[in-house]
């Protein structure tokens, strides 16, 4: 089967992974399981399950070949190619795909950059496994640590002392859906040296009866350095905008883990659509900047360094990993133009763009020039005491 | 009953009329000896206040400068002095001379203070003095208001347009209004630099409040993704490669006086 399921040990319903617990909870039973209990719970269907999927199957056997594909897809070795024509997918529709519910043998109609997904039918939280597996299979996955209930609250806080927000926007948009997104992420890892010629400038000033003098001492200032970075994250995906994905940096990776499948239950997740070797420039754009910045830091007592050439190499092969990162992602529509924000699920940093009321703009540009008006007369009226 | 009350009258008229006497006598008084003050207070009556050592006034704009200086050094009771002067000075000789006039004994001023205004141009080598003097230093301000009040001379002066006589004119008409004030003329900033105010302080407001609005940024560096220790110099040098010096000649605007042997005052002088 390609597409996966999480059921409650108890009571056969499906399973959420619950970011406020950091453990699964049944949607029916409210039981709540660590995932050493699920993964245990999968070990015993699995030794009890048959894997001969030719043979009429009742639901408790769907759910034991289910959760052992799980552990294949699990199992599989990184660096083996993804396959998109696998037989239990149907190109409906210029690269949208309708994979079928485990639960209720619903059509789930989905393009095929979402590996985690919701049954439109059951609402059963769905894992499109050919999405998560081979080339596509995450390395390490960040587990949502805000629940989804702070982030409504994230967002009328970001709200607040925002003097040019429009009245109407507070009072009229409707959140109405806030989405849970396991966002792919490169993260490269790289050793590099840095080589660079700075100019700098001491500058210094006097003056005598009848002339002020300025000098301006040049200095050739050269640097070489060795240096590391580690784990800079790049989006891999075209539908999440770059900016709002450098915004919600940084993520903690100290709570990095493997790829579990039971993290994603419950939430949107998507495979990348742009691989590392085209994310690639983005990190080396920030490795630059930095090596530089790092370079001319060294190079004290100067009034300005400038830098005139130089640039980074690699030192050793760098790595890249695939990660899926927690965010939270919120739509709302004003004057039918669509405003996106979107929250860090692991540290709750809040980020968007808000419309500006052309009015208050203009009120708060008459009133600040009035004001600098009124203090300049003050000025003089001051000076002239 | 009725001599009591003439003998009182009597008593009442006598004292009303010393009072009266009293009161007039003090009048009196103090209008001559206000009048002698004023007299003996001009150091030097004869000396000519509008001096054309160049020739360049008309005999009616002389007339006219001499007619305005009197009203001025009546109404203030303060000496002034207009002058072309032909010779060549520096900026600092001029100056020294607008000082000199009021500290000869037998020179401008008026009092013990020598109080009193000049207004001093060397037409050859086109540089001005302003001299206050005395009590007029405190009326005239010090040396950025003199500088302020020739700005408005040199408006007819200036790029050769040689107006002496409008500017004569206007140094008299700016030093009566100083004097009735009791203060130098009010300095108001320049329309640049309050539009320059008006835009920098506007800007920062709209700025700040814009930018608030979105907190979506690109990330250009990875500062923080550094691995801690990971930074090694391995090679660099900085080496002196040449210096530039710019000169820039000082503007000539004027200096401030302390003031000589007869009382304190204030100068400006320059180019025009």
């Amino acid at each position: 089967m390609s597409v996966i399921s999480h059921k409650c040990p108890n009571c056969g319903s499906a399973v959420n992974y619950d970011a406020k617990t950091g453990s699964v909870r049944c949607v029916s039973c409210n039981s709540e399981f660590t995932n050493e209990e699920m993964k245990q719970y999968q070990d015993k269907i699995k030794s009890e399950s048959t894997t001969d999927e030719d043979e009429e199957m009742d639901p408790e056997q769907v759910k034991v070949a289910t959760l052992a594909k799980i552990e294949e897809i699990e199992e599989t070795q990184k660096g083996v190619e993804w396959d998109g024509d696998a037989g239990y997918t149907e190109d409906v529709d210029g690269g949208v795909v309708e994979y079928r519910c485990p639960s209720c043998g619903g059509g789930i109609i989905a393009d095929h950059s979402v590996s985690a997904t919701k049954c439109p039918y059951c609402d059963n939280p769905a894992l499109l496994t050919e999405n998560l597996s081979g080339m596509l299979k995450p390395e390490i996955v960040i587990p949502f640590k805000i629940p989804r209930e702070e982030v409504k609250k994230a967002l009328y806080k970001f709200y607040k002392k925002k003097i040019l927000l429009p009245k109407k926007f507070k009072e009229e948009n409707h959140i109405e859906d806030v989405a849970g997104i396991y966002v792919p992420f490169w993260l490269y890892d790289a050793d590099i040296n840095a080589k660079y010629m700075f100019e700098a400038t001491r500058v210094r000033s006097w003056s005598d009866g009848s002339y002020d003098y300025t000098e301006t001492s040049y200095y050739d200032v050269y640097r070489d350095a060795d240096m590391s970075f580690s784990q800079i994250p790049v989006d891999g995906s075209e539908k999440m905008d770059d900016n709002m994905m450098d915004s919600i940096e940084p993520f903690d990776y100290a709570d990095n883990t493997d790829f579990d499948g039971m993290y994603v239950a419950g939430f949107m997740a998507e495979k990348y659509t742009v691989d590392h070797k085209e994310a690639a420039p983005r990190a080396n754009l920030r490795i630059e900047n930095s090596a530089e910045d790092f370079c001319r830091e060294t190079a004290y007592g100067y009034d300005g360094v400038l830098a005139k050439s130089g640039g980074v190499t690699k030192t050793s092969e760098g790595s890249v990993k695939y990660a899926l990162l927690p965010v939270w992602q919120l739509h709302t529509k004003y004057k039918d133009k669509t405003y996106v924000f979107a929250m860090n699920g692991q540290t709750g940093k809040f980020v968007g763009k808000l419309p500006i009321d052309k009015v208050k703009l203009a009120m708060w540009t008459v009133g600040s020039a009035l004001f600098a008006l009124g203090v300049t007369i003050l000025l003089d009226f001051w000076g002239n005491m | 009953m009725k001599t009591n009350f003439k003998k009182h009258f009597k008593i009442k008229s006598i004292v009303s009329l010393l009072m009266l006497a009293v009161i007039f006598s003090g009048f009196v008084g103090s209008v001559l000896s206000h009048a002698d003050k004023q007299k003996e207070a001009l150091k030097n009556p004869d000396l000519v206040r509008v001096v054309d050592q160049v020739g360049i006034l008309t005999a009616e704009q002389v007339k006219i400068l001499n007619q305005e200086v009197k009203v001025f050094m009546e109404k203030h009771n303060a000496d002034m002095l207009v002058a072309l002067l032909p010779s060549n000075l520096s900026s600092s000789s001029i100056e020294k001379l607008g000082i000199d006039v009021f500290n000869d004994p037998e020179g401008y001023g008026v009092g013990e203070d020598s109080t009193g205004v000049a207004l001093i141009f060397n037409v050859k080598s086109r540089k001005w003095t302003i001299r206050a003097q005395g009590r007029a230093e405190k009326i005239m301000g010090d040396r950025d208001d003199l500088e302020r009040i020739f700005e408005k001379v040199a408006e007819h002066v200036k790029d050769h347009r040689n107006n002496y006589f409008d500017g004569f004119r206007e140094f008299i008409k700016i030093s009566d209004q100083n004097f009735t004030r009791g203060k130098p003329m009010p300095v108001y900033m320049p329309l640049w630099f309050r539009l320059m105010i008006i835009f920098v302080f506007t800007g920062i407001v709209v700025g700040v409040l814009v930018h608030q609005m979105s907190n979506v940024r690109k990330q250009t560096t990875a500062r923080e993704y550094l691995v801690e220790g990971s930074f090694v110099l391995n090679d660099g040098y900085d080496r002196f490669s040449h210096t530039v010096t710019t000169k820039t000649k000082r503007s000539d605007s004027g200096s401030s006086s302390g003031g000589g042997s007869s009382g304190g005052g204030s100068s400006a002088s320059g180019s025009y």
